[in-house]
C-alpha cells in the first residue's frame, strides 16, 4: 500500500513538474528557430516585474541552446536597464554606486559580441548594434554618430538574407522614438520592401498601412501606402491607382480642416501622380495640391498650382478663392505687384461673393500704400455699398472699410498697425530675422474658435532677447490684441476669407512679418 | 630642597611651555581672521595661477541666488531666517564646491557678512562678490554721464570698503554683461557725441570706450582701499575686450559669460589675443530641461556641465595641454530659480515653467524645439528644489545628476580625463 502510495505520488509529482515545465514562458528546451523572438519576449515578461535576475537565471538556465553570444549580449542589456532605471528614478547615490562596475560589463560584453559579427545577420547582432549606438550616443550626445550609420548599413545587409523582418519595425518603432526621422523612416521603408519581398499581398499590405496609420505611426505608415501604391501602380488599372493615391494623399494632405499629417509626402504623391498619370489630375487634386503648398509655406508653388487651376477650370465654383489666395499670397507675402491684377480680376467679374469683398479691400489697401488714393477710394466705395446692401451686414469689414475712407478724406495716414507691415514688406527695409503666423485650424465655421499662434527668430543675440511689438492687423475677428500679444483667439461672425497680418518690431528695428489665410464658412455650407 | 628646586624649575618650564602654546595659538587664530592675500602670478607663455595666501587656488564654483519657490527676482535671502547657506553650504563641501559668486550684495551688510563668514568658517568656501555697476538702474544706465557714474562709484567702493576685511573674500567683479549695451539693442544707452556719429560699429567702439574706461577708474580706486584681492572684469563672451585691452590696465582678470555648449572653443586664446589675463568662467552651464522632448533631462545637463569642466582643467595653469590661463569657473547655477521665465508673474514663481525663451544652437540635444527655444531658465540649478512638506520650511534640496557626475569629476580630474581620452581612442577603433 505504502509503495502505491508513493509511486502514485511520485507520478502526481512528475505530471504537476511536466505541466509546470509546459507553461513555463520560453523555455528553450527545443531550441527553435525563432529563438530570439522568444527570448525577447521572455525578457519583456522578466523585465514587466524588474527581475532583472530572474532573466539572468533564464539565460543561464538555456545557455546550451542560446550560446555565448546572447548570454554576454543580454547580460550587457540587463545592466544598462537597471543603470538607466536608477537613472528614471533619480536615485543617484545607487547609480553612481554602481556606475563603474556596469559600465564594464556592457563595454566588454558588447565589444565581444560585435566583433564576433558574421554573416548572416541575425536579430541579437542588430540588437547589439543598436545598444552600442545609444551607448555612444550618451558618450558623445549626438544622435547622429558613426555608430548609427553602422547600424543602418548591417540592418540593409540583413534584409539581403532574412525572412524574419519583426526586428526591423522593433528598431525603426525605437529611432523614431529617438526623434531621428529620417533613419527611422529609411528602416520602415526596408521594412516596407520586406513586406513585399516575402510576398505579402497588396491586400494585407494596405491592411497593415492602415493599422499603421490607425495606430498613428504615421512614418511607418507612409512607408507602407509608399511600398503599396509601387505594387498596384504595375499591377492595377491607372483608375484604380488614380484611386487610391487620391484617398491616400486626403489621408496626409492639409486641407485646412486639419494639420496635415505629412504634408511633404502628399506633395511627394500630388508630383508622382503628375509624373506617372497626369491626365488624371482633376480640379480637386489640383486645388488640394494649390493648398497644401501653400500650407507648406511653398509660397511660389502653391502660386504657380492656383494659377494652372483658375486656367484650367475657370467655371469651378472655387475659382474665385484660388484667384484670391494666389492673389493676397503674391502681394502680401512675396511682394509681387501681379498680386493685385489676380485681384482684380475677381473684382471685375462683379458678382457676389466675399471674395469679391475681401479682394475689394486688400486690393485697396495696397492701393492705398502706394498713394493711389483715388483708385483705392474707388474700391472702399463699392465696398461699402456692397456691404451696406447685404441682407448680413459683414459689421467688421465694414469698419475696417470706413476707416480707411476716413483716412482718404481727411488727408489721414494709414493707421500705425497696417502701416508697419506694409512697410515691412514693400519698403526695402533691412528685416532682423524672420516670422511666421499659423492659424488653427485655418479653416472652421462661424461662431467657432480660431488660435492664432506666431514665432519668430531674431538670430543670436544671447539671453537677452530684446522687448519685441507684435503689431497685429487686418480681420482679427472677436478678439482685442495688445501689442505684447503673441498669440490670441477669435472668432468671427461671418463667413469669407479673412486675412490677419502681422509685423513683429523690436525698439529700433522690423524683426519681419507674415500673414494667415483662415476660411470662414457658414455652419450650413458644405465643406470643399 | 632638591625636590623644591626641581618643582621650581618644572613650573617654569610648564609656564614657558604655555606662553608659547598660546602665542601660537594667538598667531594662527589671528591668522585666520585676517583677510586671505590672493594673488594672480604670471608666467611664461601668458599662464596664470590664482594663489591664496601663497597657495595654488583652482576655482570650483558656483553662482549663488537661492531664491525660494514662491518668491522672485527681488528676494533678498541674505535675510532669509532659514539661512539656506548652512544647508547648501554642506552640500557645496561634499561636492568639492570651494567658492561662491554673489552678484551684488544687498543693503543689509550684517546679513551679507553673515553669510560670507558661514560658508567660510564652516565650510571653507569662499565668496566673490559683485556689482551689477547700474545695468538694472532705472530708467537704465549710462556711462556717458558722470552723475551716474558717480553714483555707481560709490556705491561699488562702499562695498569694498565694507567687505574687504572678510577672510572668505576671494576676489571683486566688475560688471556682468554690460558689453552686450554697445551695439543700442538691450538696455541702450548713448551720449549726444556718440549720436553724432554715423556708422554703428563707431558708435559701438566709442560706448565700449567709455564703459571699460568707466570700470577701470573703479578698479584703480578699488586696489587704494584694498590691495588684498584682485579685480575681475564681468564680460558677456569676449565682445569689446579689444578696446578694454586699450584702457584697462588696472583689471586683473577676466570673467567671461558664456554658453558654447559642449566646448569654449577658441576661448582660451581668444583671451590672450585680445586682452592678456587670466579667464575665469563667472557663469556658464547648462539646463536640465529638454525642450524638444518636453521633459526634464538631468542626464543632458551632466553631459556638458562635464564637457565644460574638462576644458577648464585642461587650461589650467598645471595641465600641459591648453592654454594655462584659466583659473577655474562658477556654474550658472546652483539652485532652480522658479520666478526667471515669467518675472512679472507672481503666480508663477510657484510653477517651476518649462518654457523656454530664448536660443542656442550649442545646445544641440533640443535645439529642435518650437521655434528653437531650448534654453530654460527655471531649470538651470545642479539642484532641484521642491517645496517642503511642512509650511516656512526651507525648500527641500534634490542634487541633479550634474552634481553627482561633477562631484565625481573633482575628486580626481586627471583620472577622469585619462577616462574620456580613452573612451575617445576606443570609439575610433
Amino acid at each position: 500500500m505504502k509503495r502505491k502510495i508513493c509511486a502514485g505520488n511520485f507520478l502526481v509529482l512528475f505530471i504537476l513538474v511536466s505541466c509546470i515545465n509546459v507553461s513555463f514562458a520560453g523555455d528553450l528546451k527545443n531550441c527553435p528557430e525563432d529563438v530570439f523572438y522568444v527570448v525577447e519576449e521572455a525578457k519583456d515578461k522578466y523585465f514587466a516585474k524588474k527581475d532583472y535576475s530572474g532573466f539572468l537565471a533564464y539565460l543561464n538556465k538555456n545557455k546550451t541552446c542560446l550560446g555565448d553570444n546572447y548570454i554576454k549580449y543580454y547580460t550587457a542589456f540587463v545592466k544598462f536597464s537597471e543603470l538607466k532605471q536608477y537613472e528614471d528614478s533619480q536615485d543617484w547615490q545607487k547609480y553612481f554606486d554602481l556606475k563603474e562596475t556596469y559600465q564594464e560589463i556592457i563595454e566588454n560584453n558588447l565589444s565581444e559580441v560585435i566583433a564576433g559579427i558574421s554573416e548572416p545577420i541575425t536579430p541579437l547582432y542588430l540588437k547589439a548594434l543598436y545598444l552600442d549606438w545609444i551607448l555612444e550616443k550618451q558618450k558623445t550626445g549626438f544622435n547622429e554618430n558613426e555608430k548609427l550609420d553602422v547600424l543602418i548599413d548591417y540592418i540593409k545587409l540583413y534584409t539581403n538574407d532574412s525572412r524574419q523582418f519583426g526586428i526591423l519595425k522593433t528598431i525603426a518603432d525605437k529611432l523614431l522614438d529617438d526623434g531621428l526621422i529620417r533613419q527611422s523612416s529609411i528602416v520602415y521603408d526596408m521594412y516596407a520592401k520586406m513586406l513585399i519581398s516575402n510576398n505579402v499581398n497588396c491586400d494585407m499590405l494596405l491592411n497593415t498601412a492602415e493599422q499603421a496609420f490607425k495606430n498613428k505611426r504615421y512614418k511607418l505608415a507612409r512607408s507602407l501606402y509608399a511600398a503599396y501604391l509601387d505594387k498596384i501602380y504595375s499591377t492595377a488599372t491607372k483608375e484604380e491607382y488614380l484611386k487610391h493615391t487620391t484617398r491616400i494623399i486626403s489621408l496626409f494632405v492639409d486641407n485646412g480642416w486639419q494639420t496635415g499629417i505629412d504634408k511633404d509626402f502628399a506633395e511627394e504623391l500630388f508630383a508622382q501622380l503628375e509624373n506617372n498619370f497626369p491626365e488624371g489630375i482633376d480640379a480637386n487634386l489640383l486645388f488640394m495640391r494649390g493648398y497644401n503648398l501653400e500650407r507648406m509655406s511653398y509660397y511660389q508653388q502653391a502660386v504657380a498650382q492656383f494659377r494652372k487651376f483658375i486656367l484650367n477650370y475657370p467655371e469651378d465654383k472655387r475659382v474665385n478663392e484660388a484667384f484670391f489666395h494666389a492673389g493676397i499670397i503674391e502681394l502680401y507675402l512675396l511682394n509681387k505687384k501681379d498680386g493685385l491684377d489676380l485681384l482684380k480680376q475677381i473684382i471685375a467679374k462683379n458678382g457676389s461673393s466675399s471674395y469679391l469683398n475681401s479682394a475689394l479691400y486688400y486690393a485697396g489697401l495696397y492701393l492705398q500704400k502706394e498713394n493711389l488714393t483715388e483708385q483705392a477710394k474707388l474700391y472702399y466705395q463699392k465696398l461699402k455699398g456692397i456691404l451696406e446692401s447685404a441682407e448680413v451686414i459683414d459689421g467688421s469689414l465694414l469698419s475696417l472699410t470706413n476707416d480707411r475712407l476716413n483716412e482718404i478724406n481727411n488727408g489721414k495716414a494709414l493707421e500705425n498697425n497696417l502701416r508697419s507691415f506694409l512697410e515691412a514688406g514693400f519698403d526695402s527695409v533691412k528685416l532682423l530675422g524672420n516670422v511666421s503666423v499659423a492659424p488653427s485650424p485655418a479653416k472652421g465655421y462661424t461662431g467657432e474658435t480660431i488660435d492664432i499662434a506666431s514665432s519668430y527668430f531674431v538670430g543670436n543675440v544671447g539671453c537677452f532677447q530684446p522687448v519685441l511689438d507684435f503689431v497685429w492687423s487686418g480681420d482679427l475677428g472677436s478678439a482685442s490684441v495688445l501689442n505684447s500679444t503673441q498669440q490670441f483667439s477669435t472668432t468671427f461672425s461671418t463667413p469669407g476669407p479673412k486675412i490677419i497680418l502681422l509685423s513683429v518690431k523690436s525698439a529700433t528695428e522690423l524683426v519681419g512679418k507674415h500673414i494667415a489665410i483662415i476660411e470662414i464658412l457658414k455652419k450650413e455650407q458644405e465643406n470643399n | 630642597m632638591q625636590i623644591k628646586l626641581v618643582l621650581k624649575e618644572a613650573k617654569r618650564v610648564g609656564f614657558l611651555t604655555f606662553c608659547l602654546l598660546f602665542s601660537f595659538s594667538v598667531l594662527v587664530f589671528a591668522k585666520e581672521a585676517r583677510p586671505s592675500k590672493v594673488e594672480i602670478r604670471k608666467y611664461n607663455d601668458s599662464r596664470y595661477r590664482l594663489l591664496v595666501n601663497r597657495r595654488d587656488y583652482a576655482i570650483k564654483g558656483v553662482c549663488y541666488n537661492p531664491v525660494p519657490i514662491g518668491e522672485g527676482y527681488d528676494y533678498d535671502f541674505f535675510n532669509d531666517p532659514r539661512k539656506p547657506w548652512l544647508v547648501d553650504g554642506a552640500l557645496m563641501k561634499q561636492a568639492g564646491i570651494n567658492t561662491i559668486r554673489l552678484y551684488q550684495p544687498s543693503d543689509d551688510t550684517e546679513a551679507v557678512k553673515e553669510l560670507i563668514s558661514d560658508l567660510y568658517n564652516k565650510f571653507g568656501i569662499r565668496t566673490i562678490l559683485g556689482n551689477w555697476l547700474g545695468f538694472w538702474n532705472y530708467p537704465g544706465p549710462c556711462y556717458g554721464d558722470e552723475e551716474f557714474c558717480q553714483c555707481v562709484k560709490e556705491e561699488v567702493l562702499e562695498m569694498v570698503r565694507t567687505y574687504k576685511d572678510e577672510p572668505g573674500i576671494l576676489f571683486w567683479v566688475l560688471g556682468n554683461e554690460n558689453n552686450y549695451t554697445f551695439d543700442g539693442r538691450i538696455r541702450p544707452w548713448s551720449t549726444e557725441e556718440i549720436d553724432e556719429l554715423e556708422s554703428p560699429m563707431e558708435q559701438k567702439h566709442e560706448r565700449a570706450k567709455l564703459y571699460y574706461s568707466f570700470v577701470n577708474q573703479l578698479a584703480k580706486e578699488i586696489k587704494e582701499i584694498d590691495p588684498n584681492h584682485p579685480v575681475c572684469l564681468g564680460n558677456g563672451e569676449l565682445i569689446g575686450l579689444e578696446v578694454a585691452n586699450e584702457v584697462c590696465p588696472d583689471i586683473d582678470m577676466v570673467g567671461v559669460i558664456v554658453y558654447r555648449g559642449k566646448t569654449f572653443g577658441n576661448m582660451f586664446k581668444g583671451v590672450k589675443n585680445y586682452f592678456d589675463r587670466p579667464i575665469v568662467f563667472i557663469e556658464f552651464g547648462a539646463d536640465s530641461y529638454d525642450a524638444y522632448l518636453d521633459k526634464e533631462d538631468q542626464g543632458m545637463q551632466s553631459f556638458f556641465l562635464e564637457a565644460q569642466w574638462v576644458e577648464i582643467y585642461k587650461n589650467m595653469f598645471r595641465s600641459k595641454e591648453g592654454e594655462g590661463n584659466c583659473l577655474g569657473g562658477f556654474i550658472f547655477e546652483w539652485t532652480d530659480e522658479w520666478w526667471k521665465h515669467n518675472e512679472y508673474n507672481v503666480q508663477a514663481w510657484s510653477e517651476h515653467d518649462t518654457t523656454s525663451n530664448w536660443s542656442n544652437g550649442a545646445y544641440y540635444f533640443d535645439i529642435k524645439a518650437k521655434n528653437n527655444k531650448n534654453m530654460n531658465e527655471e531649470w538651470f540649478g545642479i539642484v532641484g528644489i521642491k517645496q517642503s512638506e511642512t509650511e516656512g520650511d526651507l525648500d527641500q534640496r534634490i542634487p541633479k545628476k550634474s552634481y553627482y557626475v561633477l562631484r565625481e569629476f573633482w575628486k580626481n580630474p586627471a583620472k577622469r580625463i585619462r577616462e574620456i581620452k580613452n573612451e575617445k581612442k576606443n570609439m575610433r577603433r
